[in-house]
């Protein structure tokens, strides 16, 4: 199927990109990677008038790490640079797992982190554990440059804090504290390539056996990846025992407000929030100890 | 290693191979004929409905259109068995099914036609289970086939064709019995064999009786000889393209070569009709679905007393060929399971869900993934080992069986429990075997369990195959056969076997292209018969064509014709290799040396394949996943290993293996909507998911041709889904009896 007719747009710094964005005002798009968006184009479900592709600003790409200041993921950073990238996997070892695990090569090798969070599926891999790492948005508007910490970032499937006028530049990683570890868990029914039918982000804090503080996300078992305050308010300051483990996992597939679709049954997605919950904080508190 | 050929049995290059990674390989999307008008097809929204009312007016004035067709003026052509399919129908019976066609100068013209079209429905109640199907109160799908029924019965297979298994006494075959397996079980996935490449073709009409279509087929013969010329007009011409993957589903495309050639002989004009991915998702031909009810007998030592029960064949809203698939699939049957009393009975059912028809073999893999279940749970009440099952019965020289056509037959092949034994132990069978439903290996909440099934045919000896070999003064070898290349390589293959190519370099040989107007008969590349039908056939004109140099050569090298060799476009003595004379001084410059030869079917020597798979299952999440799977057969002699590899490997894809675990067209049973219909929700296993994959593969000579060779190609899928059954089953310690093993239902069963 043909594309429809838009203007494409390809500026070089973030003040043009942002200029453009006001100038073309509704019907325009962000193009990143493009693995969503073009997709929505080619299938007639979203006929922009505009383009703005990301791809030139040298500013948003790449990833930098600070040990003081934490992670920055450049909003045109792929999903396999993610993956692949050492300071990433030594020092953020689940973020990138996350995106290793999201679609599959050849997706990862266009699509974008930043991207595949301002898509806001309920289901997106890379959102959970970010989430739960206290991880940001970096975004660049007209006023200027605004933080918005990831468990406000989504409104609804599809939707975002980001306005119109505003660019997602970067997601600000911060540092993984001492005595903390991290885990993302995830199951599809089909095998590795598939879109999660639940996964589940968690962060950790240890104190020997004991769980002084703890960050659990559920992703595609509500309109947005939604944190389970019950289930973190459950296991803190207790020792994560399999009986623990097993009660945050029937709690928190409480908290999951699941829907029945193609991927998986509402009762099955229940089930399996407990399951991966239990196994999120196992994996997260041995990493903690390492 | 074996002295007599330079190729066969080595690695080499397929001959299309740069052609199609270079993206120079010409697919039927590709082809642009002058003129040629672009077709699209307007589809039903019900699952069964009748058409009121249809208006085409404002789409014959869409700028561009030359042609709109529905019910009330297209051709009176019919095809299916019997006859009952027209190219379109006053009624449609899936969602789906053509309404309208429209042929114009773009595609975007056509859509944009089709919209325009007015249809009135009457929706009429829709059934899409075979049991309610049969019940005397569902609705009709066609008034002649009453109760939904379609007669068995292939006249192309004779009058005796099977239509179910019925032999001895089964009476007294389950007195015999010391356990008894009885149940419904269900194989209805419904898989989609998916190709690559959608269906597609190109019809024009050269003369008012006289059409050519180019098509994206298997078997270009479907189309000139055996399908299509119920169309009640003598001359088509069939020339396949480039054929980006079939699995059987286009051995012809009857849908699309129906539209292309009503529409051009309208609008008077070339047509080219290329399914969408989401046609072939979700109206062209998914595998049947396959429900058996019955009882197997077995005695403690592993013999079968008695088989019998009701195949329901579910074949969608038509039936091209199912009388076919039921004739095969009995006989496939009866090679894995030796027995003296049948009562076997095959029903095929219309259901308005999108059509079956051939995919992925022929009838024995929806039998016996639907059968082997109730033998499975005899084989556990009785503690047998099921590869001492399949060891004492698979077919065996001197062994009896009957054939699809009702006629008996003896097999005179090879004893293929050495491919079974050698499979088990390198797969490590008898160390992972801990009786039946017992894991191999419980760690925490990990589960692992194995599982064997087997399979074969013998349909790799069917039909009639006519081939043409010449030799050219320049030392080339041009072989004639209809053979197109659908990506199994057997072009390539053909050229190792020709006896001149074997002795030839391999560039130096060549195939026609695979056009029925200037090649003799050959029936396509179905039921693995490529390998000993058509390289029979291949071989044999070789040989002429050899013969007819030599006798050329032996008075000009003063010798006798059986005296001489050929290598590299030289005759010579044999062992005077001084003593010779280059072709062209054989022949001279206006002359070739030819031979033809023809292949008469032959169903005496079956194939087979064991699959033995190892599973793990996931016991938090239900999540069942293959960790290894060892295929064992024996091919007689191999002729292109990579080709071998490949075939063996493609177990899974296609309505496979997977069938028992992910791979399923899923369809709303109230509205008759596919709900998976495209790439991301079709499940489907990918290169990140492929276990472990072994083969053992004998090479023990086959009564076939000079090289002793069968072909494997087709059963390779076929045990995969009992053999997963079994596996997972084990894992659990619970008897699973449906597909798929979706991780809801195997959390059911915990």
């Amino acid at each position: 199927m043909p594309l429809p007719k838009f203007e494409y747009l390809s500026p070089k710094s973030l003040e043009e990109a942002l200029q453009l964005l006001a100038d073309r005002g509704e019907g325009t798009h962000l193009l990143a990677g493009g693995t969503d968006l073009l997709v929505k184009m080619a299938h007639g479900h979203l006929k922009p008038r505009a383009v703005i592709a990301l791809k030139q600003i040298d500013a948003l790409g790449g990833i930098r790490f600070d040990p003081g200041k934490g992670l920055f993921i450049g909003a045109t950073a792929l999903l396999d640079e993610v993956a692949s990238h050492p300071d990433v996997k030594a020092h953020f070892p689940s973020v990138a797992y996350a995106a290793q695990q999201t679609a599959n090569v050849q997706i990862r090798n266009m699509g974008t982190l930043a991207g595949n969070l301002c898509n806001a599926a309920p289901s997106a891999d890379n959102a959970p554990v970010l989430t739960a790492m206290g991880a940001e948005a970096v975004i660049a508007g007209p006023k200027g440059e605004r933080r918005v910490a990831l468990d406000r970032f989504f409104k609804g499937p599809g939707q975002t804090v980001i306005e119109p006028g505003e660019i997602l530049t970067a997601v600000h990683v911060p540092v993984i504290p001492s005595g903390f570890g991290t885990s993302y868990q995830h199951v599809s029914p089909r095998g590795k390539v598939d879109i999660a039918a639940v996964c589940v982000g968690a962060m950790v804090g240890m104190d020997g056996a004991t769980c002084k503080e703890a960050r659990i996300v559920l992703g595609a078992v509500a309109p947005v990846p939604m944190r389970a305050e019950k289930t973190e308010a459950l296991v803190r300051g207790k020792a994560l025992t399999p009986e623990i483990l097993e009660k945050a996992g029937r709690q928190a597939s409480e908290e999951a407000r699941p829907i029945s679709d193609m991927r998986a049954g509402a009762e099955y997605r229940k089930r399996m929030t407990a399951v991966l919950t239990g196994r999120a904080l196992k994996q997260a508190a041995e990493a903690a100890a390492n | 290693m074996r002295t007599d050929s330079r190729f066969i049995g080595r690695p080499s290059h397929r001959q299309d191979a740069r052609a199609i990674v270079t993206g120079r390989a010409e697919f039927i999307d590709d082809l642009k004929l002058r003129g040629m008008l672009y077709a699209r097809v307007l589809r039903s929204p019900f699952a069964h409905a009748r058409v009121v009312a249809v208006d085409t007016e404002k789409a014959e004035a869409v700028p561009g259109v030359k042609a709109v067709l529905t019910h009330k003026n297209v051709p009176d052509w019919k095809a299916g068995t019997p006859f009952h399919i027209r190219v379109l129908d006053s009624k449609v019976r899936f969602v789906g099914d053509g309404v309208a066609l429209a042929a114009a100068e773009s595609e975007r013209a056509a859509e944009e036609a089709l919209e325009a079209v007015h249809v009135e429905y009457e929706p009429l109640e829709a059934v899409f289970d075979v049991d309610e199907a049969l019940a005397g109160d569902a609705p009709q799908l066609y008034e002649a086939f009453p109760g939904n029924v379609v007669p068995g019965g292939f006249p192309l297979y004779g009058p005796d064709c099977l239509t179910g298994i019925r032999l001895g006494d089964v009476e007294q075959g389950f007195r015999e019995a010391d356990a008894v397996g009885e149940g419904t079980y269900k194989y209805e996935t419904v898989a989609n064999p998916l190709p690559l490449e959608p269906p597609g073709v190109i019809a024009h009409w050269e003369g008012p009786d006289r059409l050519t279509i180019w098509a994206a087929t298997q078997s270009a013969s479907w189309h000139r000889f055996v399908m299509l010329p119920s169309l009640g007009f003598p001359d088509i011409r069939a020339i396949a393209t480039q054929c980006g993957g079939s699995f059987g589903s286009k051995n012809y495309s009857l849908m699309p070569c129906f539209y292309a050639a009503a529409l051009a002989r309208a609008a008077g004009r070339p047509v080219k009709m290329c399914f969408s991915k989401e046609e072939q998702f979700g109206a062209y031909t998914l595998r049947p679905g396959s429900r058996f009810k019955g009882r197997i007998g077995i005695r403690k030592d592993g013999t079968v007393t008695a088989v019998s029960g009701s195949w329901l064949f579910d074949t969608g809203a038509c039936s091209d060929i199912p009388q076919a698939q039921v004739a095969v699939g009995c006989g496939e049957l009866q090679l894995m399971l030796r027995c003296a009393n049948w009562d076997l009975t095959g029903t095929i059912v219309l259901t308005n869900r999108p059509p079956s028809g051939v995919v992925r073999g022929f009838g024995g893999q929806e039998l016996e993934s639907a059968l082997l279940p109730a033998l499975f749970e005899a084989l556990e009440k009785a503690a047998i080992d099921p590869v001492d099952f399949f060891r004492k019965n698979y077919v065996k020289p001197g062994d009896a069986y009957l054939w699809r056509n009702g006629k008996p037959y003896v097999d005179r092949g090879v004893d293929y429990s050495e491919a079974l034994e050698r499979g088990a132990e390198t797969f490590g069978w008898h160390r992972k075997w801990k009786g039946w439903l017992v894991p191999t290996r419980v760690d925490g909440q990990t589960r692992i369990g194995v599982g064997v099934s087997v399979h074969g045919n013998a349909d790799v000896g069917e039909d009639v195959s006519e081939a043409h070999v010449r030799l050219t003064p320049d030392g080339r070898a041009v072989v004639h056969a209809c053979v197109s290349e659908s990506g199994s390589g057997q072009r390539s293959s053909l050229c190792r076997m020709a006896p001149e190519g074997r002795q030839l370099p391999l560039d130096r040989v060549g195939v026609s292209p695979p056009d029925t107007l200037v090649n003799p008969f050959e029936f396509g590349l179905v039921g693995s018969r490529g390998t000993w039908a058509v390289g029979g056939a291949v071989i044999s004109a070789a040989e002429k064509a050899r013969a007819a140099l030599l006798a050329r050569a032996a008075p000009l090298l003063g010798a006798g014709e059986e005296e001489l060799d050929t290598t590299d476009g030289r005759v010579y003595v044999r062992g005077r290799s001084d003593r010779g004379l280059s072709w062209s001084r054989v022949m001279g410059i206006v002359r070739t040396c030819s031979g033809s030869a023809r292949y008469e079917e032959d169903f005496t020597v079956p194939n087979f394949l064991a699959l033995f798979v190892e599973v793990e299952v996931d016991t938090g999440t239900g999540k069942a996943a293959v960790r290894e799977v060892l295929a064992a057969t024996d091919v007689g002699r191999i002729i292109d290993p990579q080709a071998l590899e490949g075939q063996l490997r493609g177990c899974f894809g296609a309505a496979g293996l997977d069938t028992a675990l992910f791979e399923e067209t899923v369809l709303d049973r109230t509205t008759g909507r596919i709900l998976n219909g495209n790439m991301i929700d079709y499940k489907w296993r990918t290169f990140r998911d492929l276990p472990g994959f072994r083969n053992v593969i004998l090479e023990t000579p086959m009564p076939t041709h000079r090289f002793g060779a069968v072909g494997v190609g087709e059963i390779s899928t076929s045990p995969g889904p009992s053999a997963v059954l079994m596996a997972v089953s084990n894992a659990l310690g619970v008897r699973m009896t449906g597909y798929p093993l979706t991780p809801q239902r195997i959390l059911e069963a915990l």
